[in-house]
């Protein structure tokens, strides 16, 4: 329950943090551009049309900057916005990827239902949402280009995803204690998770490439910070000593600075933090579910365990250890990236500043190479 | 080739309102006032009589002072002979009588 409150307002807190910095945002690009909140509205709106609509979200913005009346260019914008909205009926994709999307959902839902009954509310939310992120990628979809480190990276972020979800999944299965309350209250915190890290998958693969690369030398050194106790001694059911993470955490800070000192801006570090946080979460998450699983011997250490298991109604006392463990770790598959962008960003605050001294000395050793 | 599919009244009126002016340029918030359409219903439709070959674009030349040129449509050739045919459909079904139903 504690965990869950605290869960609960580390995301109202960053909702609120996101909406403040996005109203923020707004009025700074409303005055620098000289518009008016309608007109920056249709921008935003018009500018995600796919490239055959472009002309239409132009003759759009170009009609309300000739409407006048402030009423009437709400209206229009409305309408507009509407307009720029709908998919293009060019893309048959949206109804096949919506429809198949839909039937995959209902047969993963039937199956989990079958065999896995304590899983279903995780299936139905992942199934669903990104049913309906991927119909919405499909109509409209981002013309950046692909970078080829950032598929791999991609990849390799969704295998670990697909690796938590299996984990859960033969966790739940073997022992359906794990999936009472109040992990079942974690299955839709789950599903969400997920969600959000196939999507950040599917970004990762446009990323900027240098910001991967050292992304990938912190996730490395994360890697080898954590690989160093866990070869020393047999870890216990509560995984990794607390020193490692602080030995993590300042990998990360540390990579993040050559990142913004070679792209010369701050947010690629706080980049650096997020792709290297969601790698290390992942592994964290598989660590934690292999550790808890190969562990035969379930104890009860701590008196306020024993109050929540007596209270549980369970007799399944590995089946509530696990349970219980799994709300920790699904928390960490949240806090681990919130905390390792925030030491990217700022190691990227100390990198950006070195970034004229990075450029002279790039400079200078293109002139002896042509010398 | 337009692909035969049966139009909406609301389609209809914005044919019958470019039909009206053939050879003059229209604006879409103009002709959203003409028909009585939001802004909403009336550009997916100049998208799709656009892209189905009925209707001709192009940008403003004479730009006003201080605002961007502005998108006007006309019907192209095809789109005068779609308008020429629906108007005598209609005008037939205006003159017709709706039957009456016996009993009411």
């Amino acid at each position: 329950m504690l965990l869950l409150m605290v869960f609960v307002t580390l995301l109202v807190a960053c909702l609120a943090v996101v909406v403040a910095g996005w109203v923020a945002r707004v009025r700074h690009e409303i005055r620098r551009r000289e518009l008016d909140l309608p007109a920056y509205l249709l921008d935003v709106a018009t500018r995600l049309l796919p490239a055959e609509r472009r002309e239409w979200g132009a003759a759009m913005r170009a009609e309300l900057a000739h409407i006048d009346h402030g009423p009437a260019r709400w209206s229009f914008t409305a309408g507009a916005t509407w307009a720029a909205a709908l998919p293009s009926p060019r893309r048959p994709a949206v109804f096949v990827v919506a429809g198949l999307g839909t039937l995959v959902s209902g047969a993963a839902a039937v199956a989990a239902y079958r065999f896995v009954p304590e899983a279903l509310l995780f299936v139905v939310t992942t199934g669903v949402v990104l049913t309906g992120y991927l119909t919405v990628r499909v109509a409209w979809p981002v013309s950046t280009p692909v970078v080829r480190s950032g598929r791999l990276f991609g990849v390799v972020m969704l295998l670990g995803t697909a690796g938590c979800v299996a984990a859960v999944c033969y966790a739940v299965r073997t022992h359906p204690a794990a999936g009472r309350d109040p992990a079942r209250l974690f299955n839709m915190v789950l599903a969400v998770v997920v969600i959000g890290y196939v999507v950040l998958a599917a970004r990762a693969r446009r990323a900027d490439f240098r910001v991967l690369g050292w992304a990938a030398v912190a996730a490395t050194g994360c890697a080898a910070v954590w690989a160093v106790p866990a070869l020393s001694r047999p870890l216990g059911v509560d995984g990794l000593p607390e020193s490692t993470f602080l030995a993590a955490g300042a990998v990360i800070l540390l990579a993040a600075v050559p990142a913004a000192a070679v792209t010369g801006t701050w947010r690629a570090g706080g980049r650096v933090g997020l792709w290297s946080g969601l790698l290390a979460a992942l592994a964290v998450f598989l660590l934690g579910m292999l550790n808890t699983l190969a562990d035969q011997a379930y104890v009860l250490d701590n008196p306020d365990d024993v109050i929540a298991f007596d209270r549980s109604g369970t007799a399944d006392l590995a089946g509530f250890v696990i349970g219980d463990n799994l709300g920790g770790l699904v928390l960490a598959l949240v806090w681990i990236p919130v905390v390792a962008t925030s030491l990217g960003l700022l190691g990227g605050a100390l990198g950006a500043g070195l970034h004229p001294r990075y450029r002279r000395t790039r400079d200078l050793a293109a002139e002896l190479m042509r010398g | 080739m337009v692909r035969e599919r049966k139009l909406s009244p609301q389609t209809i009126a914005v044919l019958d309102a470019l039909a009206a002016q053939p050879d003059s340029w229209r604006y879409g918030y103009e002709l959203c006032g003409q028909v009585g359409l939001k802004a909403g219903s009336m550009y997916p439709i100049l998208v799709r009589l656009a892209e189905r070959g009925l209707l001709e674009t192009r940008w403003e030349t004479e730009q006003p002072a201080g605002r961007p040129p502005r998108h006007l449509y006309r019907l192209s050739g095809q789109g005068h002979e779609l308008a020429r045919s629906i108007t005598p459909t209609r005008a037939r079904r205006a003159r017709s009588p709706r039957p009456r139903l016996e009993g009411a």
